[in-house]
């Protein structure tokens, strides 16, 4: 059900909720919920629609658009990086914790928002392996590269694209909230840190468990030598014995064919 | 057919309606490890195949048969016990027939056995001339050359697949003596071999066993184990040779079965579908790599 005065219970308690005039759902989809909104302003803005079915799949249902959009009301349609302001104001920790790592650093770039990965319209429930599924898939958005190699080569890259829902993915790694580059000592692939992050799932691994490659390498070829060498020997078996093999079986093909046809036209 | 009569038998007696003369070509327990064994490698390729080619249209689908990945990565699991169980079954069996004094390390090198010798190389040669019209067929033993690569095919692959799979499966136990790298040597190891295990499974040994036209679509020598004399005279002159009018002949009831016409059409239709999916995703991808490659990026 949606209400007309956003706050929730949990929004109480964690902060003084904003207090603009009270501006309801419905009121913001007498523009926002019509289909041609996305061509209203002479170019294609699909964000610019809300979907009333996203908003009712999200865990969110009970908030209304000035919730999150406070800021709308004083500047009309300001810019979405703006929802970092707006979350914070009840997800406190988990602000603190992106503003802590490489996503929080201004003026670097393009960075992920809250609702990069957690969506905005339809905010899904963030605790179960699903989401952190679904996650990584935000981050190859970005990272494509680190993707494909993660993809490429191991075994839980590919596991890990079919979402296996219980098969390690970025952030059980690299971390959600508070991303940090690997050569700082506090990121958990930083190699001192390495080990400590294997063994919160292998809990038997032996030191040299951080050895293993993570990100193998994005074509056929991977990129540490003694693997491409592997590569290129099982590519020439492959090729070699199939090269062989079919080669005498076109053979006995034509051989057979021939001669049934022979028998054929003298009988 | 005609001939097969002439031959002198053991029995004497008019020869029964639907019988034939055969010789036994394949033990019971061979027959038995065969049976696993291709059950066993079923299980792995309906379910190792998409888990490999993730991307590939039919992934999804046919790991939805499994009930999604979970499933898939059971099935694999179980399957990869009968795999091994296969290769334990296979030497088990030596070990027990040598010890009862069946089997004798000796007969490994005598002309019929399915150890590789120089008449195989030298008959590869003749084998081309032969289906090129250009010179007499090959006397073959007991098992030719291409039968003999695909036993020695199957234990080399069964090596490497079942080790690099155990890797996988337990990477901390292995790595307690292995450096890191080789975990993802095994991974990369697994796929090919295991993409050259099933290529070679469906085509070669398929057109070379069932597919033949003579038999399709069932050779009932891995059924019965018994192998029509005619058909040795055939396709294994030099064995033929040896076997006829040793006791080694005898009469026996023939015909296909139901059951072995059933179990011979779902391997061959299944194994038929996966090959040629796995083979437009391989090539499609080979080709990307090309472009790859070539574009040096």
């Amino acid at each position: 059900m949606l209400l007309p005065f956003g706050p929730t219970a949990r929004a109480q308690e964690a902060s003084p909720t904003p207090s603009p005039p009270p501006v309801g759902v419905g009121e913001c989809l007498t523009c926002h919920g019509v289909p041609e909104i996305v061509a209203a302003a002479g170019t294609y803005r699909p964000d610019l629609l809300v979907r009333t079915e996203d908003l009712q799949a999200s865990v969110h249902t009970d908030f209304t658009c000035t919730t999150c959009h406070s800021a709308l009301l004083n500047t009309m349609h300001a810019r979405r990086d703006r929802a970092r302001e707006s979350c914070s104001t009840c997800h406190a920790a988990q602000h603190d914790a992106v503003e802590l790592g490489y996503h929080g650093e201004p003026g670097q770039g393009l960075k992920p928002t809250c609702i990069t990965c957690h969506g905005s319209h339809r905010v899904k429930d963030a605790d179960t392996r699903a989401f952190v599924h679904r996650a990584s898939a935000q981050c190859a958005r970005c990272h494509e590269q680190m993707s494909e190699q993660f993809r490429g080569g191991n075994v839980f890259g590919m596991e890990t694209h079919l979402a296996g829902p219980e098969v390690a993915t970025c952030v059980d790694c690299h971390g959600s909230h508070t991303v940090l580059p690997k050569d700082d000592p506090r990121s958990p692939v930083n190699p001192q840190n390495l080990l400590t992050t294997c063994r919160r799932c292998h809990e038997d691994a032996p030191a040299n468990f951080v050895e293993v490659q993570m990100h193998v390498g994005e074509g056929p070829i991977p990129e540490d030598p003694r693997l491409r060498w592997v590569t290129i020997y099982m590519l020439t078996l492959l090729i070699g014995t199939f090269g062989f093999f079919g080669y005498l079986t076109i053979l006995g093909i034509r051989h057979e064919w021939r001669h049934t046809a022979r028998k054929g036209a003298a009988g | 057919m005609s001939e097969t009569t002439t031959i002198p038998t053991p029995d004497a007696t008019e020869p029964e309606a639907g019988t034939t003369l055969v010789v036994r070509r394949w033990s019971f327990w061979s027959r038995a490890t065969h049976a696993v064994l291709a059950a066993a490698v079923f299980g792995l390729v309906l379910t190792g195949m998409p888990m490999h080619y993730a991307d590939a249209f039919w992934a999804k689908p046919l790991l939805a048969l499994w009930q999604g990945e979970r499933g898939a990565a059971a099935v694999h699991k179980v399957s990869a016990i009968a795999f091994l169980l296969s290769a334990v079954m296979h030497v088990g069996g030596m070990v027990l027939a040598w010890l009862t004094g069946r089997f004798k390390i000796r007969s490994l090198f005598d002309k019929d056995s399915i150890v590789p010798r120089w008449t195989d190389v030298k008959q590869i040669g003749e084998q081309i001339r032969y289906l090129k019209d250009r010179g007499p067929r090959p006397r073959f033993a007991r098992f030719t050359f291409w039968e003999k690569f695909d036993y020695i095919a199957e234990v080399w692959g069964l090596l490497i697949i079942g080790l690099t799979g155990l890797v996988m499966w337990f990477p901390s136990r292995f790595l307690d003596f292995l450096p890191g790298w080789m975990v993802n040597a095994a991974r990369i190891f697994h796929s090919y071999e295991a993409l050259l295990a099933m290529g070679f499974l469906f085509t070669v040994h398929y057109f070379n066993t069932h597919l033949r036209p003579e038999v399709f679509p069932v050779d009932e020598v891995i059924f019965s184990g018994n192998i029509p004399l005619h058909e040795i005279e055939e396709r294994y002159p030099a064995w033929y040779e040896r076997v006829v009018g040793t006791d080694k002949v005898f009469r026996t009831r023939t015909g296909t079965g139901r059951t072995a016409l059933f179990i011979s059409g779902f391997y061959l239709s299944v194994g038929f579908v996966i090959l040629l999916l796995v083979m437009t995703t391989a090539i499609a991808e080979a080709f990307r790599y090309l472009t790859w490659v070539i574009g040096g990026s």
